[in-house]
């Protein structure tokens, strides 16, 4: 009976420190808090790891929780019209959700961690590496640079974005006026109207384009070994020069068809669309070039 | 918004003030010792413009005589070479971005030097200069962002 009940209390004792082992480790310690902030305020974040999610909302304060790692420290605060957070200390995921004025100039530095933001109006800007971003809503000016870190803009209407990534995947839905779109490897995908200045350029990705121009725009596309496809609304109106140094032409949009130039070793593409209008210009170093109706 | 009416001298200020004559004439002639700085500073101008010119003409012979290094060469820039050293010594050399940054840099470099190549069969090439051009300008944004992240790291 005696050797019984020790036996009981060591398994006790031993699944009690079993237990405070397995769970010191992992807890994490939280922070929660609210301070004000005027409508067009600004709010920078930074995190390392782990996670940003950035709702816009229509309240003149900034809320936050943040959950963090053990051994990391939160630090944030600022007056009405600024105001900065984030984590620091040791290694290891935090996680980031916040409620901002929608009008408010936004700018992550996320390091390795994803960013989700919805529902903002002001500028953004978001600086990130690893971790994908994700943004809806219609922030006034938007630019966003990372380097393996899928890019994915849906919602609208982004009047004023700029994305770099090196190997990223860049997806585009809703923008208008001037877009520059730039990647090393990542492909590009975008769907925009209404460019009144675009720039989209890769090393070795690929790019599909859809969209069209204002009647006095420019596009300039651009890829060293990547293929390009442009699906392009004819109807505002476009003049089109594509060159393909070492890689071909098709184009299907016109009856225009492209030329040899340089012996023989290049083709170039002349063409006009719907009377004339913006200006689409075309290069590729060694990719495939197609030009289709949208 | 303050005008010069608001800050009126108090009285007496203003009676040691109206006290004083309007103008004071020097007692001496002032202005050839002015006239003779004017002309020695012009001549010494004059020099300097001659020192300026013969600057601008070395400057351009050095460009148009000085060979310059080959632009085509395979091996990765020695910028490139840099940064990733610097990348690895602040991110350690597990860092995955570091590595991605080092590896889009060196993709960049064999475009460009591609690009250099097919440049140097057709010299002068508007187009393929304007290509090799946004090619290089992608490789300064790349490598102020592997700077930037190497600094946050």
């Amino acid at each position: 009976m005696r050797i019984a009940d020790c036996g009981l209390r060591i398994a006790f004792l031993l699944g009690l420190g079993a237990l405070l082992c397995a769970t010191s480790p992992q807890r994490v310690s939280a922070q929660e808090r609210t301070i004000p902030m005027a409508p067009d305020g600004y709010l920078r974040v930074f995190n390392r790891e782990g996670s940003i999610r950035i709702t816009g909302w229509d309240v003149d304060s900034v809320h936050w929780r943040a959950h963090l790692s053990p051994g990391q420290e939160f630090f944030g605060g600022g007056s009405g019209r600024m105001a900065k957070l984030g984590a620091t200390g040791a290694d290891g995921p935090a996680t980031f959700e916040l409620q901002v004025p929608r009008g408010a100039k936004l700018v992550i530095d996320a390091g390795e961690s994803t960013v989700d933001v919805e529902g903002m109006t002001g500028p953004v800007e978001i600086r990130g590496a690893g971790g994908a971003v994700h943004l809806s809503g219609a922030p006034v000016r938007l630019t966003i640079e990372t380097v393996d870190g899928a890019v994915t803009l849906a919602g609208g209407p982004f009047r004023s974005t700029e994305v770099r990534t090196a190997g990223g995947m860049i997806r585009v839905r809703g923008a208008r006026g001037e877009i520059v779109l730039s990647s090393v490897t990542g492909a590009i995908f975008a769907e925009v109207d209404s460019v009144t200045r675009g720039g989209i350029t890769t090393v070795a990705g690929v790019i599909r384009f859809g969209g069209g121009l204002d009647p006095t725009g420019t596009l300039t596309v651009e890829s060293h070994g990547g293929d390009i496809q442009l699906r392009l609304d004819p109807r505002p109106g476009l003049e089109i020069v594509a060159t393909a140094f070492g890689g071909t032409i098709e184009n299907s949009l016109t009856t225009a068809t492209p030329r040899p130039v340089r012996d023989g070793r290049s083709q170039l593409l002349e063409t006009t669309a719907g009377g004339g209008g913006g200006t689409v210009t075309v290069t590729s170093f060694k990719g495939r070039v197609r030009i289709e109706p949208r | 918004m303050t005008f010069p009416d608001d800050d009126r001298p108090d009285p007496r200020t203003a009676e040691l003030l109206g006290g004083m004559p309007r103008s004071i004439t020097p007692r001496r002639d002032l202005w050839p010792g002015i006239e003779g700085r004017l002309k020695r500073r012009g001549t010494r101008d004059a020099g300097r413009g001659w020192i300026v010119g013969l600057t601008i003409a070395a400057a351009a012979a050095l460009v148009v005589l000085v060979p310059r290094p080959t632009i085509h060469d395979p091996r990765p820039d020695a910028e490139s070479i840099e940064i990733q050293a610097v990348l690895n010594a602040t991110t350690g050399a597990r860092s995955v971005t570091a590595h991605s940054l080092a590896r889009y840099l060196a993709i960049l470099d064999g475009a460009i030097a591609e690009t250099e190549g097919a440049l140097r069969e057709t010299p002068g090439d508007p187009a393929l200069a304007e290509f090799l051009q946004t090619l290089q300008h992608r490789r300064f944004t790349l490598l102020a962002q592997a700077a930037r992240f190497a600094a946050e790291s």
